[in-house]
């Protein structure tokens, strides 16, 4: 089974020291890109959890630029060594405690120190912020988080010493010079220094840094004793020859000494720093905070989704506006014009310096979006192209981002909503539906405008028509309150034509059909209106068609209703179930109508359409029915009860698993298949069926991660969606031949379209200037004089021989 | 063929088809879970997806299921039998199932001796109350079937008010009903039905509207059942000991005197008719389309009568707390001023150019326009006074 829609962005990426690459964590792998495509081009796997460090060894010398190291690290309590161009393991330490942060100094060192180094003490020193778990299971307040010191020479490290404990671990954060590393806690920055030398006992010094509000980020100045912090206000600080006193090295303690008594400018308390200033641009939180790699210029970005770059010397601003998502991570590249920022909503953007021009982006699945109360299990925020396996998904921001599912890459992305990413809690539109035909063509959305006070509310139904070449979506209708003020409960496509239905809470249902299937012309690909039905004024809150698309299902609340879609005919009504109905779905092409409702008592039930009768049902909770399109198989995705989560002997089947998919056959209450499965809540399930011999079924969990699987193997064996084979020639992108040297040729079609246009043109006589006098401006009227004269001419039949 | 065709074939064959269904109650997911245990030797536990195997439907359903089907068969070929088929073994079958599939699900039941005559009926009661809702929708048709050919109304009136009766036996319900007679049945079907369609409302009108003289005996117990909530209220305005409730009390008994005074038996029957929510506008229209000369002349002196009430107490309106805090539940089928003139209005939509040819309904259609335009020209009046009275308080609190 394939997985992917894993996080990019749950910890900082590394660049090469080449910049060719970039490792990115995703999950328990780390996944290697390349920069010049942003296409993946392999993975480290081994980490059974979450990797939370990466450490690329840098290059100490030109000559060793194409080396490829790096160190990982990771909560199953590992340490490895890796070659990423082989890829390669070259090594495992067993830390034996989840690790959330590690800093590895000696790397950073000068290259001798690093001779030095090796030499006198044979050993490689890292600092790691774990997680002691056997205070957690003793189940007390005391302080989990521990920042120790680990020598990783060794395979096996023991304890290790404990610099400081933290009720959290912390990551840390260390010095591009490598000579200083720190954490921050609440309104604190500690900091250690690295020890030199070769004593095995060196111990680290410390200080602290204080502020009077919380502390998101800090970093450290490549050359200078210079830290800038980012606060939860927004707020910028600079601490500027910080260490002087305590961190001071050997030869320096005299002369500091006659400085103690001096008024340091903006430092707090008795902080060893000599000055601190604040800049304050950031609406938001910061979160992102770093130095270039001359130390002259501070980037800083936080949740606006604007990235700054500040002028150390001067506080000059300089910005990246609209990146369109909170920032999370900035970071350099060994080369100097490439740089990368790491945003919230799983999205890489490699960004050329100076000019902060965003190269490309390395698209990952984005989150889905935070509903209001009132729509949380209403919506339906995920769709399938179950012919090209694309998923169209709901996002932050209003926008519905097309993914590929089989090779796990980002295609497009449609803004459904036209507006700037704004920080504020509060939400303002809220797509509530995206549905797309069976084909791919075309895809339908609807968003809610919530009202201000009672007042501005707006519903908008809008249809998207494909481009073939480019796989995205351009605006081809909106309809503006289809329902009036009411909601769009769902919205269905036919399987064969361009026929939609959409169903809403006011208590009817609305037939929509393509322009083009009644002009006949490819040109017009606007929606219109074809038909309105509603049952007893009850609220619509599903509807289905048939396999063949000649029966409609609509449900009326708790009644499900047959219906003839052509001519808008009740055909029956099938029958009620005990609560509202939330999902209708035919199994196929078979005559079974598979019915799902919520609340207050959740059903499952399948109906016989062609008995007019119920045929079986359970009293499941389902999040999503699909039903592949050639047998009446169908699945279900449930959320298993309560009751058994508390079960313990039932605790390895069920651990972290809060769902199950349910592979049933149409008349059959016994499944054929089941799955247990992680996030079912706000989950989604479709069957693919690109090619008809390969039927598979994709699961997108409530976190957007998903696995595409065969239902009919019992395979659970998981490997990366990535399509390594077929992006060697990605590479090589670009035009070749007769094109690159001349370009494109003309249309030869086009052409004589236009000559055909251009001879349509009404034909205006010069003779006659009172029948075109008003098609023009009124200061340009002719002379009287010259009018008359034309105009009797014409009356008069003027003689032509007479003149010549 | 198409699946179009196919349900229109079913639609038209619906009276012939008596389909049984394979699984006719939910199927109960309690035991489904804990016999699940995964395929494979050793799960990775970081995996989005697992596959396990032991689901099966469990017993107890299995269990009732069959039960279900036996009864079902045993009872279809009873039915067929109309002169051997008498109400005692009928009781008696039902009783045994009910017994044997609560005790399936786990519902005890003390054993008790077979009680002959009364005390059978009322013991039957009780179990259906309890168990019925494991019949399914098959059993539960055919048990309504028997009761009413057997005419145990009891039973049947147990069926309407636990929701055990489906949406496809209402007609067959309603028809059979005012077939016999049974005035107090079709007022619990007005009740509880959610989904009444054209034809059982027709059906109802016709019977209320112009009654034969067998069926206004048996309206009496509706009469009874009015007077007897109106004569409580009454009671609880007298009692001194309520007098919070007291306001609530005396505005219930007003409203349940104007419902109840100068109202024939049967045109009780029609307050919950007006009153329900559960009749759509468009049924309901559709209904009174196809009344005849005389049915119609009855409904509009019912409804001229509510408009000289309304007119004569103006102080009667809804009184919804009547019900939960005074236990008056008929405070809730009184129809408002507002059902009463939405109902005029469709009657009049509907058959204009038939009411225009009966000249004698012509004087009674005049006195309802006279109550019309006093009753308007009193709220104009009424509203220029609130106003004046709103405009009052606003410069009272200004100051």
């Amino acid at each position: 089974m394939k997985r992917g829609g894993r996080s990019y962005v749950t910890s900082p990426p590394s660049f090469s020291n080449d910049a060719k690459k970039l490792l990115v964590c995703t999950g328990n792998t780390v996944s290697v890109f390349s920069a010049a495509t942003g296409l993946q081009i392999t993975s480290l796997e081994g980490h059974t959890a979450p990797v939370t460090t990466l450490i690329v060894v840098p290059a100490s010398s030109p000559a060793q630029k194409i080396l490829c190291y790096c160190w990982t690290a990771s909560l199953d309590g590992t340490i490895r060594h890796w070659d990423f161009s082989g890829p390669e393991l070259l090594k495992t330490i067993d830390a034996q405690l989840p690790i959330y942060s590690m800093v590895i100094p000696s790397l950073l060192s000068e290259p001798q120190q690093i001779d030095k180094r090796r030499e006198l003490s044979g050993k490689l020193v890292a600092y790691v912020s774990v997680e002691d778990i056997s205070v957690v299971n003793q189940g007390s307040k005391e302080l989990r988080g521990h920042i120790r010191r680990f020598n990783l020479a060794k395979s096996r490290i023991p304890r290790g010493d404990t610099l400081k404990e933290t009720a959290e671990p912390e990551s840390i954060v260390i010095s591009p010079s490598g000579e200083f590393f720190g954490i921050r806690h609440k309104c604190k920055i500690h900091i250690w220094d690295v020890p030199s030398g070769g004593s095995r006992h060196a111990v680290s010094r410390k200080m602290t840094l204080h502020h009077t509000k919380v502390i998101n980020a800090f970093a450290f100045h490549p050359t200078e004793r210079v830290i800038a912090a980012g606060d939860v206000t927004g707020r910028v600080l600079i601490w500027r020859g910080f260490g002087n006193r305590k961190l001071a090295l050997g030869n320096q303690k005299k002369k500091v000494r006659a400085m103690v008594d001096l008024d340091n400018a903006g430092v707090r308390g008795e902080d060893d720093a000599e000055s601190c200033t604040t800049w304050h641009w950031h609406s938001a939180e910061v979160n992102v905070l770093n130095f270039s790699s001359d130390g002259a210029y501070l980037y800083s970005g936080g949740r606006e989704g604007v990235l700054v770059v500040w002028q150390l010397d001067t506080g000059k601003k300089k910005f990246l506006p609209r990146i369109g998502s909170p920032l999370l991570y900035f970071m350099w590249s060994p080369d100097p014009t490439l740089s990368s920022v790491v945003c919230a909503d799983n999205q890489i953007h490699l960004l050329k310096m100076p000019s902060m021009e965003i190269l490309r982006t390395i698209s990952g699945i984005k989150p889905p979006p935070s509903l209001p109360r009132m729509y949380e299990g209403l919506a339906s925020t995920v769709a399938f192209d179950r012919s090209s396996g694309i998923a169209a998904l709901c996002t932050e921001n209003y926008c519905v981002q097309l993914y590929n599912l089989l090779n796990d890459r980002g295609i497009s992305e449609i803004q459904v909503c036209e507006r700037n990413h704004q920080p504020g809690d509060e939400i303002t539109v809220v797509v509530t539906a995206v549905a797309l035909s069976l084909d791919g063509s075309v895809m339908s959305t609807t968003e809610v405008k919530l009202p201000e006070d009672g007042i501005g509310g707006l519903v908008s139904l809008k249809f998207w028509a494909s481009e073939p070449d480019s796989k995205t979506f351009t605006l081809s209708t909106i309809v503006y309150e289809p329902h009036r003020d009411a909601g769009v409960s769902a919205i269905v496509f036919h399987p064969t034509r361009s026929m939609a239905v959409s169903t809403s809470f006011g208590g009817d249902f609305k037939i929509w059909v393509c322009n083009s299937d009644k002009n006949q012309t490819d040109k017009d690909s606007s929606w219109i209106c074809h038909a309105v039905g509603s049952y007893k004024k009850k609220p619509m809150t599903a509807a289905a068609f048939s396999g063949d698309g000649t029966v409609m299902a609509v449900a009326a609340e708790n009644v499900i209703t047959l219906w003839n879609p052509d001519k808008n005919i009740l055909l029956s009504v099938l029958g009620s179930t005990l609560t509202p109905i939330t999902k209708l779905c035919f199994a196929g092409k078979s005559e079974f109508l598979v019915a799902a409702s919520h609340i207050p008592r959740p059903e499952l039930s399948v109906w016989n359409t062609s008995k007019l009768s119920l045929s079986w049902s359970y009293g499941l909770r389902i999040e999503a029915v699909t039903s592949a399109v050639d047998s009446s198989a169908f699945a279900v995705l449930a959320v298993i009860p309560k009751t058994f989560k508390t079960d313990e002997s039932k605790e390895n089947i069920f651990r972290g698993r809060d769902g199950a998919i349910l592979l049933f056959n149409g008349s059959d209450p016994k499944p054929v298949s089941i799955w247990t499965v992680m996030k079912a809540r706000g989950g989604s399930i479709s069957f693919l069926e690109g090619d008809k011999s390969q039927l598979r079924l994709a699961y997108v969990n409530g976190s957007h991660e998903y696995v595409v699987f065969d239902p009919n193997s019992d395979e659970s064996h998981e490997r990366s969606a990535v399509d390594y084979d077929g992006l060697a020639g990605l590479e090589e992108t670009g035009d070749a031949g007769y094109t690159s040297l001349y370009g494109q040729l003309p249309d030869y079609d086009k052409k004589r379209m236009e000559d055909v246009e251009s001879l349509g043109t009404p034909f205006v006589s010069s003779e006659r200037p009172w029948e075109t006098i008003f098609s023009g401006s009124t200061l340009n009227f002719p002379p009287l004089q010259k009018l008359c004269a034309e105009f009797f001419e014409s009356l008069m039949e003027k003689r032509t021989a007479v003149v010549e | 063929m198409t699946l179009l065709e196919a349900i229109s074939n079913a639609v038209a064959n619906q009276d012939k088809v008596d389909s049984q269904s394979d699984y006719p109650i939910p199927l109960s997911h309690d035991g489904i879970f804990a016999n699940l245990k995964p395929k494979l030797e050793n799960p990775n536990l970081g995996t989005l997806v697992n596959p396990i195997s032991g689901w099966g439907i469990s017993e107890s359903d299995v269990e009732v299921i069959d039960l279900g089907k036996k009864f079902s068969s045993k009872l279809k070929r009873k039915l067929k039998d109309t002169n051997g088929f008498v109400k005692d073994e009928f009781v008696k079958m039902l009783k045994q199932f009910l017994e044997k599939i609560g005790e399936k699900v786990g519902i005890s039941e003390a054993e008790s001796e077979m009680v002959l005559g009364d005390q059978a009926g009322s013991e039957i009661q009780i179990l259906v109350e309890k168990n019925g809702f494991l019949m399914g929708r098959d059993v539960s048709g055919l048990v309504l079937k028997g009761c009413i050919s057997l005419e145990m109304w009891e039973l049947v009136e147990i069926l309407i008010s636990n929701s055990l009766v489906d949406h496809s036996s209402y007609s067959y319900l309603v028809s059979n009903l005012v077939e016999k007679q049974r005035s107090d049945l079709l007022c619990v079907v007005i009740k509880e039905a959610s989904d009444l369609g054209a034809t059982e409302l027709l059906s109802i009108l016709k019977y209320f509207l112009c009654p034969s003289k067998e069926a206004i005996s048996t309206m009496a117990k509706v009469r009874e059942e009015w007077e007897s909530q109106a004569m409580l209220a009454i009671e609880k305005v007298s009692n001194t000991e309520l007098s919070k409730k007291s306001k609530v009390a005396e505005e219930a008994s007003i409203l349940l005197m104007v419902a109840h005074d100068g109202f024939s038996t049967s045109e009780l029957c029609l307050h919950y008719l007006l009153a329900s929510r559960n009749v759509d506008e468009v049924m309901f229209a559709s209904a009174v389309s196809k009344l005849n000369g005389n049915e119609m002349g009855s409904f509009i002196r019912y409804l001229s009568k509510w408009m000289k009430k309304y007119e004569m107490f103006p102080q009667a309106g809804p009184c919804p707390k009547a019900a939960s805090k005074l236990g008056l539940k008929l405070c809730n089928w009184v129809p408002e001023l507002t059902d009463i003139t939405k109902c005029l209005g469709l009657l009049i939509d509907e058959n204009f150019s038939t009411l225009v040819l009966y000249s004698d309904l012509h004087e009674e259609l005049k006195s309802i326009a006279r109550v019309a335009d006093g009753l308007a020209s009193e709220s104009k009046l009424s509203c220029f006074v609130a106003n004046v009275v709103e405009s009052l308080k606003l410069g009272a609190a200004r100051n």
